[in-house]
């Protein structure tokens, strides 16, 4: 959970991390909630409830709750473990243990199914899912596909642009003379051992793509490299969810100079400096949007434009054309 | 549509597997009655711990992924195989009472059709490029170009020294890549369609089976009893097709990105999706099942099953021992319950073993080699 943290929070860490979990979906837990108690008030009065064939689930509910409100959602350990295992960012999965999704259904199911006549049944399930729709939002993957944000327009269901643009670099790259070079140390090495496969992790093209495309370049396409890694990029994008920090990383550094330099984010930069962190990167090829690509920069760093695709440049660096 | 139609083979594959592995299991067995949906669901968490077992020995081994497609390939036709010998009585009596089952669940048969034909839509419709998907699919295109198992960096293609504890021990992701080494489609199109299309379906079985556990002997008191069609079977069942159009329609309106629901519908291609979904529910289910007095050593069978699936799917697996300590144990403590007590650790021992091993190479004392 981005910036919900033990040293920020204390013993509020677990509240904050439940507040944030349920979010405006908060009615799922109130359902259950609501649910166990008026179960367990019957439960308390009437024999019957106790004998009944659901009040066991309702046992179970409040077991699981009782039993995590001591242990895995107890404020006090969970202030001193969480950060010791490295659990800060995900330790919303904690709640995953509370059937809640379940546990409110049986309890609306059970509203739905125990009434006497079939109408009043009815009628419920439409207050309910009246009450749904105006209380809660929809599900954002579910709303981004209703907005039609989110259709695939390709069967790998990536950007449109990927796979031109995975072709272009290939393409390019093959006809370079570091390819054909990669390929004849390649021939004879054992990628099991180590120098072998930094040997074959070296002889793919490294690139930098825009933050829109970098994440699906390498499901789509897993023989090209790239110069960030996940993490970094993310950091790179001012997302904190990992909980990493890369301020002193040297590679990230450079790399980050790399972006503001091609995007025209940072005048200081000079081309001297953007030549030697394109080298100590090893990035070969540089993907950037056609309207915002700082060529001036990039053609005095030494840089070539080898095509246009899709409303994007390809520049390559430090090879040569067989 | 090339490869549209080669997708469709793989589809119809995993879920036959599943239903084929699960009869074998009963037949061993012996002692359960034979439901299509439990054989499946049970099939699936067998399937997936089989899977695991060989992965990591191959992973670990620094074996190809060919030879472990290869392996795989073999298993399936064995699972094929001893299904159809096992399990053709079990189906043939299934299918001659199946009018009588789709009767019983008059209207809800529509909506237990409806709401798998909706889930499944959404996720074969729904796209996205998250980091998270960069990571879990980027692990399947990685294993299938270099043809190795967890030791290039799926996000940028270096070489690792070591693998990552935290994801080289739960295999989930290499399936992806088996599958579309088999069948020869892009690892994206089984990655994000194929696995995510079963993954939901799974949920959904699962989400049923749960509505099952829970509405056992649902209406018996309700003087509703009149003829076999409106039996306490009957109503069950149709209490749980409610119980998974009301499952439904909250993942429908999961507004936050960490409930369950958005991990179904937007990451169903991701272990943790399979873990919140699938497992998660099976062992409340059984939890459900131990506070109603059914310690058979069956449960904890199952619950082995869906641990050792569990630790295939993610690391999140840890959280199924959670809640079966705070569902189960205390229940067989309370209840004195001594010998059923050692079966519970047995039961979580693919977690334990994986929480230890995870434990061991964070502390520096197992260090997992990914190069020779």
């Amino acid at each position: 959970m981005s910036g919900v943290t033990v040293s920020a929070y204390g013993l509020r860490f677990v509240a904050e991390c439940l507040k944030t979990y349920l979010g405006r979906s908060w009615p799922f837990f109130a359902v259950a909630l609501c649910g166990m108690l008026l179960h367990l008030v019957l439960a308390v009065k009437m024999k019957t409830v106790r004998a009944g064939d659901a009040w066991p689930v309702s046992k179970v509910l409040w077991l699981i709750l009782i039993c995590m409100a001591l242990t895995v959602c107890n404020p006090f350990p969970v202030r001193k473990i969480v950060p010791r295992f490295g659990m800060t960012t995900v330790y919303y999965r904690v709640f995953w243990v509370f059937p809640l999704t379940a546990g409110a259904a049986w309890y609306l199911t059970l509203l739905w199914t125990r009434q006497k006549k079939k109408i009043t049944g009815l009628l419920l399930f439409g207050i309910c899912l009246a009450a749904l729709v105006f209380l809660v939002p929809l599900n954002p993957g579910v709303e981004n596909l209703l907005s039609r944000t989110a259709l695939p327009t390709n069967v790998y269901k990536v950007d449109g642009a990927v796979p031109g643009l995975c072709s272009a670099v290939h393409e390019d790259y093959e006809r370079t003379r570091e390819y054909a070079a990669a390929m004849e140390e390649l021939a004879g090495a054992d990628l099991k051992s180590a120098e072998g496969a930094e040997l074959f992790a070296s002889s793919l093209p490294r690139c930098i793509f825009p933050f829109k495309l970098e994440f699906a370049v390498r499901q789509y396409d897993a023989g090209i490299a790239l110069s960030f890694d996940r993490n970094m990029r993310l950091y790179y994008e001012g997302n904190r969810s990992t909980g990493l920090s890369y301020k002193g990383n040297r590679t990230y550094r450079q790399c980050a100079l790399i972006l503001r330099g091609m995007y025209g984010l940072d005048d200081t930069i000079s081309e001297k400096e953007m030549k030697r962190c394109l080298k100590k990167t090893g990035t070969d090829y540089l993907i950037v949007e056609t309207e915002l690509a700082n060529r001036l920069l990039l053609e005095r760093s030494g840089c070539e434009l080898v095509t246009q695709s899709a409303g994007y440049d390809i520049y390559r660096f430090g090879l040569t054309k067989a | 549509m090339d490869i549209l139609l080669r997708a469709i083979p793989p589809l119809i594959l995993q879920p036959a597997l599943f239903l084929c592995l699960g009869s074998v299991v009963m037949r061993i067995r012996k002692r359960e009655t034979f439901r299509l949906s439990s054989a499946a669901l049970l099939g699936c968490f067998v399937y997936y711990s089989l899977f695991e077992a060989l992965c990591l020995f191959f992973e670990l081994r620094l074996l190809s992924l060919h030879a472990l497609s290869r392996c795989m390939a073999a298993v399936m036709a064995v699972i094929l195989a001893a299904g159809i010998v096992c399990g053709r009585k079990a189906w043939a009596v299934c299918l001659t009472r199946l009018g009588e089952k789709l009767k019983s669940h008059g209207f809800g048969l529509w909506i237990v059709l409806a709401v798998t034909a909706a889930s499944v839509l959404i996720v074969l419709l729904y796209t996205d490029a998250s980091a998270d998907s960069d990571y879990y699919v980027g692990m399947a295109s990685t294993a299938l170009f270099t043809n190795t198992l967890g030791r290039f960096d799926p996000t940028s293609g270096a070489a690792l020294p070591v693998f990552k504890a935290r994801y080289a021990l739960s295999c989930f992701p290499y399936h992806s890549a088996v599958m579309a080494d088999l069948f020869r489609i892009p690892v994206m199109v089984q990655a994000r369609s194929v696995t995510s299309a079963v993954n939901v379906l799974m949920a959904d079985i699962a989400v049923y089976r749960l509505g099952r556990v829970l509405f056992t002997g649902h209406g018996r008191r309700e003087g509703k009893v009149r003829s076999i069609v409106n039996g306490p079977e009957t109503l069950s069942r149709r209490a749980a097709d409610l119980f998974l159009l009301a499952v439904f329609l909250l993942n429908l309106f999961s507004s936050t990105i960490y409930l369950p629901g958005i991990f179904l519908f937007t990451r169903s291609y991701e272990g943790k999706a399979l873990i919140a979904n699938l497992c998660l529910p099976c062992v409340f289910a059984l939890c459900v099942s131990c506070m109603r007095g059914n310690y058979d050593r069956m449960l904890f069978r199952n619950l082995f099953w869906i641990c050792f699936a569990g630790v295939c799917f993610s690391a999140s697996s840890v959280f199924l021992f959670v809640l079966s300590a705070c569902g189960i144990l205390p229940v067989l403590l309370f209840r004195r319950r001594w010998k059923d007590l050692l079966l519970f650790f047995p039961g979580c021992l693919p977690v334990l073993l994986w929480a230890g091993v995870y434990y061991m190479t964070q502390h520096g004392m197992l260090y997992l080699s990914a190069v020779r």
